[in-house]
């Protein structure tokens, strides 16, 4: 069994973009990701070499926007490791192409008006909704990159005055592995 | 939806304030439950629609009430909602509908397992009134509903909210005379199993997995009980539940209490006397049984608040001894446990090597070995 990376952080906002941060800096394939209430992980595999590099990327972004970020590699992972995996990628699915937006907070309430808020703002369109527990409730929107950058001024302002916001954050280019594995198709193995 | 619609979103802690207020807001104003979801915490959302003016005529209703019986986390009115936006979210899913009935309504709800199965108890005990189901929201928050008529759900709730007091916190008590005919979404889902009849019921709560198969393990060693399920309650609540003689459950329960403390993090552990056919069938129904086999091998479990530090220790367990992996399950609160089994002292060996490694990635909760597990105990579980 090849390598393997693992990043685990609060909330989920913080994986998705470590797991597609790490995917573009090194020759790894996104496994998926799990939940535990609140603390998310995301695993990637490749070569020994790879892993560590996508691993150090991957963990520096996480860091940007999430708190209790821990990284590990596994050099030879026995074969059980894999199962921790929840959702993964399903390859044969077809994703929307353009930029994501990311918008992270405590609660559901404040994802109704902040999503109605952002596709009146800007031509985006709301991709998936993630409820991972623990209150914490990701919305995901996408567009061109510019629709995305005003979509996301106008839900992070919406949403930043309460108390239960945690992050905003914009990728251009998202790995279609991540969107696969972070969308409504996400497969629940 | 029609794109012309308002809506209004109103989002507490705890079922209580969420159905007081929903209730009230479906007396008030005309609109309608157009979904609902739930993020775990306890935390509830219910999105009204109707005209702007019935929304905002009922969402001012509806913060009044919710605040009574529960936190008011958000309360939005959106008045001219865009159909684009809610298409992906999810409170717009199926909405359960559940048959509301006629009769009056009462819910407890309550912090932990415990205290919820006493209350309900005392609840059927002390009017005719009829369980009508419970839910976990997550938190280690539950409520339990009652229907009946009027004065016996009022003598029922004073009553219950009293036993379940003794053992535990009371978050609030509901009482709707005349549930509002859509309120289905909110209630739990009906009871179907049948009742069984039983001198006692036990009921082991604790936080975490590790304990609970402690407790199992130790109380059907100890006494001639039937596991009838584990419940989980979120927020890392389990509740292990089991029957038998009183005499029986009441020697279960000791036994089941030390093998929780030294496995991993007791809550309390209570015996209901005479249990009510109600709350058997309520929240005891019989245990399906896991297929796992009962190989009398040792088992070990550990459990983490990480992912990353339970695979690490997942990983060198299985490198430094003959052991297999067995599955997990996770608790919500964060927790998150794997077992293992082998030879005694391999899976001794490999929970050594386990919490060393677990401890350089994240919190490590409890480790537990078992030494000789009864077939029971393997079909019982809830590990996958």
């Amino acid at each position: 069994m090849a390598a393997i990376g693992m990043i685990e952080v609060e909330g989920v906002a913080g994986i998705v973009l470590a797991g597609d941060t790490a995917c573009k800096a090194a020759d790894v394939d996104l496994m998926g990701w799990t939940s535990i209430g609140g603390f998310t992980t995301v695993f990637f595999s490749g070569s020994v070499g790879s892993v560590t590099n996508a691993l150090r990327t991957g963990e520096q972004a996480a860091q940007t926007i999430s708190q209790h970020v821990v990284a590990a590699p596994m050099t030879q992972p026995e074969d059980a490791c894999a199962s921790y995996v929840t959702f993964q990628p399903r390859t044969e699915l077809s994703v929307p192409s353009g930029a994501l937006g990311l918008l992270e907070t405590r609660g559901y309430g404040v994802h109704v008006r902040t999503n109605d808020a952002m596709v009146k703002a800007a031509p985006v369109s709301v991709y998936h909704v993630l409820t991972v527990m623990n209150r914490v409730v990701c919305s995901m929107v996408m567009g061109d990159v510019a629709a995305v950058k005003e979509a996301l001024s106008v839900g992070e302002t919406l949403a930043s005055s309460h108390e239960n916001f945690m992050s905003a954050t914009l990728i251009a280019q998202p790995m279609p592995d991540v969107l696969r594995a972070f969308g409504p198709e996400g497969s629940n193995s | 939806m029609s794109g012309r619609l308002a809506i209004g979103v109103l989002e507490t802690r705890g079922m209580a304030s969420l159905m007081g207020a929903t209730d009230a807001m479906l007396k008030t104003a005309d609109v309608t439950i157009c979904g609902t979801h739930r993020v775990g915490s306890g935390w509830l959302t219910v999105v009204v629609a109707g005209t702007v003016d019935s929304v905002e005529v009922a969402m001012a209703v509806g913060q009044q009430e919710a605040v009574l019986r529960g936190d008011l986390i958000t309360a939005e009115v959106i008045a001219r909602v865009d159909d684009r936006a809610m298409t992906a979210m999810p409170h717009g899913g199926a909405v359960r509908q559940v048959d509301v009935g006629r009769q009056a309504l009462g819910l407890l709800e309550t912090k932990g397992i415990v205290p919820l199965i006493a209350g309900a108890d005392a609840m059927s005990k002390a009017a005719p009134v009829d369980l009508s189901g419970w839910t976990p929201i997550g938190g280690a928050l539950a409520h339990v509903v009652v229907r009946g008529d009027v004065a016996s759900v009022q003598a029922a709730l004073d009553v219950g909210q009293a036993a379940a007091e003794k053992k535990g916190e009371v978050l609030a008590v509901l009482e709707l005379p005349n549930p509002d005919a859509a309120l289905g979404p909110l209630l739990p889902p009906p009871v179907t199993v049948e009742a069984v009849s039983a001198g006692g019921l036990g009921i082991l709560e604790t936080t975490g997995y590790a304990g609970a198969v402690g407790g199992f393990d130790q109380m059907i060693k100890a006494s001639h009980v039937s596991i009838r399920r584990l419940v989980s309650g979120s927020g890392g609540r389990i509740g292990t539940l089991f029957v038998g003689d009183l005499d029986a459950v009441d020697a279960a329960a000791d036994a089941a209490s030390e093998g929780a403390k030294k496995a991993g993090v007791f809550e309390i552990c209570h015996v209901v006397s005479r249990p009510s056919a109600d709350v058997l069938s309520c929240f005891a129904c019989p245990v399906v049984n896991s297929g796992r086999g009962g190989d009398h091998q040792a088992m070990g479990v550990i459990e983490t608040r990480s992912t990353v530090a339970l695979v690490k220790a997942v990983d060198q367990m299985l490198k430094a001894a003959s052991v297999t992996f067995d599955g997990g399950y996770k608790a919500g609160a964060f927790l998150t446990a794997s077992v293992i089994r082998g030879d005694v002292d391999a899976v001794r060996t490999a929970l050594t090597v386990g919490a060393q490694e677990a401890v350089k990635y994240g919190e490590l909760v409890s480790t537990h070995l078992i030494p000789n597990p009864m077939p029971e105990l393997d079909t019982g579980l809830i590990h996958a």
